[in-house]
């Protein structure tokens, strides 16, 4: 999107930053001219906080624009959260992660997916940016009950609710933000946003665009969930 | 750890960019028994897939993403070559050459039209050339710079202080009339040009001139004569008022230019300018004859 752009909507609406391109557990240097560029932004946009994604996508001299797999090993925790501490320091906001929709495990992982979710942004002290579907996506992919995932989540760290659509394609099911959100999904958000003290809800929608009104309509499916719930 | 990392990253790298092979009918890559036994070897296999099908979601996704990534970039392209012929002939082995090493997306195709040059090089290569500079500038001009305008009451105070083209200004120089051909081209999906005769397209007699501009939000084209381009063209690099005398015809129309060029926006003191492609010098092919 041009600045220019960006600008109208900052005139209007508060503004809250998400990325997809900081692949904070590459085994590169941190992209500095990236995250000054990302700095400067965030100041204009006055941002509360930042989010991007548990994931590598990058190698010197090489971007490959997707969310690729970390091994799920102490060592990688530790890397991830190291990083995670010096961009949050650098940024001066807080900084969260958000859950990958994965498709892939490593035969050498030593935790299941949400240990070493948590272990990353307890250990680097960060936020978490929940997606409830990537939980769903994920949970297909692997074969496991989602709420063994979202049960063992420090979820008081979460900064803010990401929900969207996805494809299924029977054996596996991808992470497309393209479709209304399942019936499946909702469920979990029913269960996990009344332990998260209410934060945002945001739902994400960036391909085979359907009208304003419509995706509107979707989006305030949330708050009619959030008013189905009972607080405990 | 960084060392272990990096391994397993640029093995997995390795794979997912290498060209997509045959894919089976669930559209997932079919590899060759040594690859599956090295990829069994590192990804573990979930309930519904074995892990080489795991590792070809990656593979289909990444090439699924850049190439449509490279087909908004280039819609004029697809149009005139189809989805399936402009991935091969063109996208695919672009990113293979050039592999993306920007972290936005939109960047990956700017090398296209300097790649074309030297690798495409069919019959039809100045007309695909000259469409790519063209789908190009519309993209570079949604983000190009706006820098203080100079008004037109100013122009007189700045005889001998050198003006600039906005970055927001592009010019070309044609051997036929490409902006109406690709604006045709866009009027239908790529679908229809699938089955029927693209738009006409006569080389000129004569060289055409354009300069194509952002208003707002609307990207314009617009035929000029040569004087102006060429009055135009020494703007872009920058030059005072002074200089320009000399070189302009007595009979161009110099006041009445300056003051529709300041009028609209167009003119600037500033030269901080992206370096980006402006003058794009292209002749025509005859597609149109070959289909």
């Amino acid at each position: 999107m041009p600045l220019r752009n960006l600008e109208k909507i900052l005139d209007r609406y508060p503004v809250v930053m998400h990325g997809v391109s900081l692949a904070i557990g590459s085994a590169a240097p941190l992209d500095w001219d990236y995250l000054k560029k990302l700095k400067a932004l965030a100041v204009k946009t006055k941002t509360p906080w930042l989010s991007d994604h548990l994931c590598w996508g990058r190698l010197p001299g090489a971007h490959f624009h997707d969310l690729l797999p970390l091994p799920r090993r102490n060592e990688v925790v530790h890397y991830v959260a190291e990083r995670a501490k010096i961009i949050q320091d650098f940024l001066e906001i807080p900084f969260a992660l958000e859950n990958l929709s994965s498709n892939a495990q490593f035969t050498t992982d030593e935790m299941s997916e949400w240990e070493f979710y948590t272990a990353v942004v307890e250990e680097a002290d960060i936020s978490m940016m929940l997606d409830v579907n990537n939980i769903y996506v994920s949970s297909r992919n692997e074969g496991y009950d989602p709420k063994d995932y979202y049960s063992q989540l420090p979820l008081e760290r979460v900064i803010q609710i990401h929900l969207a659509g996805h494809s299924d394609y029977g054996r596996y099911v991808l992470d497309t933000h393209d479709h209304p959100v399942r019936d499946e999904v909702w469920e979990i958000y029913k269960e996990v946003y009344p332990k998260t003290r209410g934060v945002a809800t945001l739902l994400e929608w960036d391909d085979r665009f359907i009208p304003f009104a419509e995706t509107w309509k979707e989006a305030l499916k949330a708050k009619e969930h959030q008013k189905q719930i009972t607080y405990v | 750890m960084c060392k272990e990392l990096l391994a397993m990253q640029t093995w997995f790298a390795k794979i997912i960019t290498a060209p997509l092979p045959k894919m089976d009918s669930a559209n997932l890559p079919i590899y060759p028994p040594r690859l599956i036994q090295e990829i069994r070897k590192q990804i573990a296999s979930s309930p519904h897939l074995r892990s080489e099908e795991r590792m070809g979601i990656y593979h289909q996704q990444y090439w699924w993403r850049l190439l449509t990534a490279m087909q908004e970039l280039y819609p004029s392209l697809v149009r005139l070559f189809n989805h399936e012929d402009f991935n091969l002939q063109i996208a695919e082995p672009y990113l293979l050459a050039r592999p993306p090493n920007d972290w936005s997306l939109s960047r990956i195709g700017w090398g296209l039209p300097e790649w074309l040059e030297t690798h495409y090089l069919k019959k039809d290569a100045p007309l695909i050339l000259a469409l790519a500079h063209l789908d190009f500038a519309y993209e570079n001009l949604v983000f190009a710079e706006k820098l203080p305008k100079i008004e037109p009451a100013a122009l007189s105070q700045c005889k001998r202080t050198p003006l600039f083209l906005q970055p927001f200004v592009l010019l070309f120089e044609l051997e036929a009339d490409i902006f109406t051909f690709r604006t045709q081209l866009l009027e239908h999906p790529p679908s229809h040009w699938e089955t029927q005769d693209l738009p006409p397209l006569k080389k000129s007699s004569k060289k055409l001139f354009f300069a194509l501009s952002r208003n707002q939000d609307q990207t314009l084209y617009e035929e000029i004569s040569p004087s102006y381009f060429a009055l135009l063209s020494r703007l872009q690099k920058g030059t005072k008022l002074c200089d320009l005398l000399p070189f302009l015809a007595p009979c161009d129309p110099i006041v009445e230019w300056f003051q529709a060029l300041a009028a609209k926006g167009w003119l600037t003191f500033s030269s901080d300018r992206e370096k980006k492609p402006r003058v794009r010098k292209q002749i025509q092919g005859q597609k149109q004859t070959e289909n």
